[in-house]
């Protein structure tokens, strides 16, 4: 909260750009920290605050992305691009239905491994479009390629090291690749040295405080794969982190006037009520992972529809494209809409 | 005639109305979120994961 009020390139952002850095900060370190206090110990259950803190991250912001499906103007681009978000979707629950009931159970893990390896390079990705929102709605120049090279080299590693260590994942009977852990906190290392030598190294008002603590807590985020040998402590904290980071602008972009320039609480309240029912469907869906016979393909339905969130994200989220970019700025005008730099502006 | 005398029915500002589609609303949210806890809290528990993806 300092560091946004004694920033001047926040305060000309006026304060929606203030509340959503400090609430994207907060929300993800207060996370992280959940995560570890929260643990059980090993072979204790998981208690009902982390059961419900993970619901919310992992199950009810998938479920969230459904909301998009409402908005007709989302609607229309998707209608014109239906490789991507229709066939692509489709074709990943049918395939992840048949794969669940017709692959032998022993190869279940290595896919499960590779399932994974997506999703931690999907939080990366997020992470990567959250430092350049805050780029953008500081004023601060957008990230240049070796920034933007060091928090996807971050994210690498740590789903390098997650990979090598499947029992962080709770994969059972997952094989293990020797040396790829280390391989991991290598390439997490010489990411982070990387990305912070190439952040300092704009000129200071290039890198307003805000800026900086957003862009190191997203080349840093998986820091706690590295420091946890609790499955919970390492990993349900970044989970519910970018859940959190990821509902965090789904609540912005609901409460946002929409192309009728009319602002309704009615439109969070429908968020909330399709992420939560969705979500929910989700949660209850993973659960038949150990089901036998046919009900078993409601495990792959919810796998399917992930991975369908992580393709339809990476595409609502393209700032590069213009329906994304004109969607997402007028909708939240305050983040996304470019405002000159102290220093290009001399 | 009698309406052109009359005039047209005063209308009240849509802003003093009580809105019952906020209620209806916030009701099936608060019935939404209160079933998720119950089915959620009351589960097979979660993997770090979320949901149950690794088993």
């Amino acid at each position: 909260m300092v560091v946004a009020e004694a920033d001047p390139a926040i305060a000309a952002g006026g304060s929606i750009t203030r509340w959503w850095l400090v609430a994207t900060v907060a929300l993800t370190l207060s996370a992280i920290c959940a995560g570890v206090l929260l643990a059980p110990p090993e072979s204790s259950r998981v208690g009902p605050a982390l059961t419900s803190l993970l619901f919310l991250g992992a199950s009810v912001h998938v479920g969230s992305t459904a909301w998009f499906y409402g908005v007709p103007a989302v609607r229309c681009h998707m209608w014109r691009n239906p490789k991507r978000y229709l066939v692509v979707p489709a074709v990943l629950v049918v395939a992840t239905v048949a794969a669940v009931l017709l692959v032998p159970r022993s190869w279940v893990p290595v896919g499960l491994l590779a399932f994974f390896a997506w999703q931690f390079f999907h939080f990366q990705k997020q992470n990567l479009g959250v430092a350049a929102i805050a780029a953008r709605a500081t004023g601060s120049p957008s990230l240049v390629p070796s920034e933007r090279r060091a928090i996807v080299l971050a994210g690498c590693g740590g789903t390098a090291a997650l990979v090598g260590r499947p029992e962080l994942l709770r994969i059972a009977e997952a094989p293990e690749v020797p040396g790829l852990f280390a391989v991991g906190v290598a390439v997490f290392a010489a990411a982070a040295g990387y990305g912070v030598v190439a952040v300092l190294s704009r000129t200071p008002t290039g890198r307003s405080p805000a800026f900086l603590v957003v862009y190191l807590t997203s080349l840093l985020f998986f820091a706690p794969v590295f420091l946890f040998d609790s499955p919970y402590a390492a990993v349900a904290g970044i989970t519910i982190a970018h859940g959190l980071q990821y509902l965090l602008l789904m609540g912005l972009l609901a409460a946002a006037p929409n192309e009728t320039g009319a602002r309704s609480v009615v439109g969070v309240l429908v968020l909330v009520n399709v992420a939560v029912v969705v979500g929910l469907g989700l949660s209850q869906a993973s659960h038949f992972h150990e089901a036998h016979g046919w009900t078993r393909a409601f495990y792959g339905i919810y796998l399917g529809l992930v991975m369908s969130h992580f393709v339809i994200d990476a595409g609502l989220w393209r700032l590069r494209d213009e329906f994304p970019r004109a969607f997402l700025t007028q909708r939240l005008p305050g983040l996304l809409a470019r405002r000159s730099t102290p220093a290009l502006a001399e | 005639m009698s309406d052109l005398v009359a005039g047209p029915a005063p209308v009240e500002p849509p802003g003093k109305r009580f809105n019952w589609l906020v209620l209806v609303y916030v009701l099936m949210t608060l019935a939404v979120i209160g079933g998720a806890i119950f089915f959620v809290v009351g589960g097979a528990g979660a993997d770090p994961t979320g949901g149950c993806g690794g088993g």
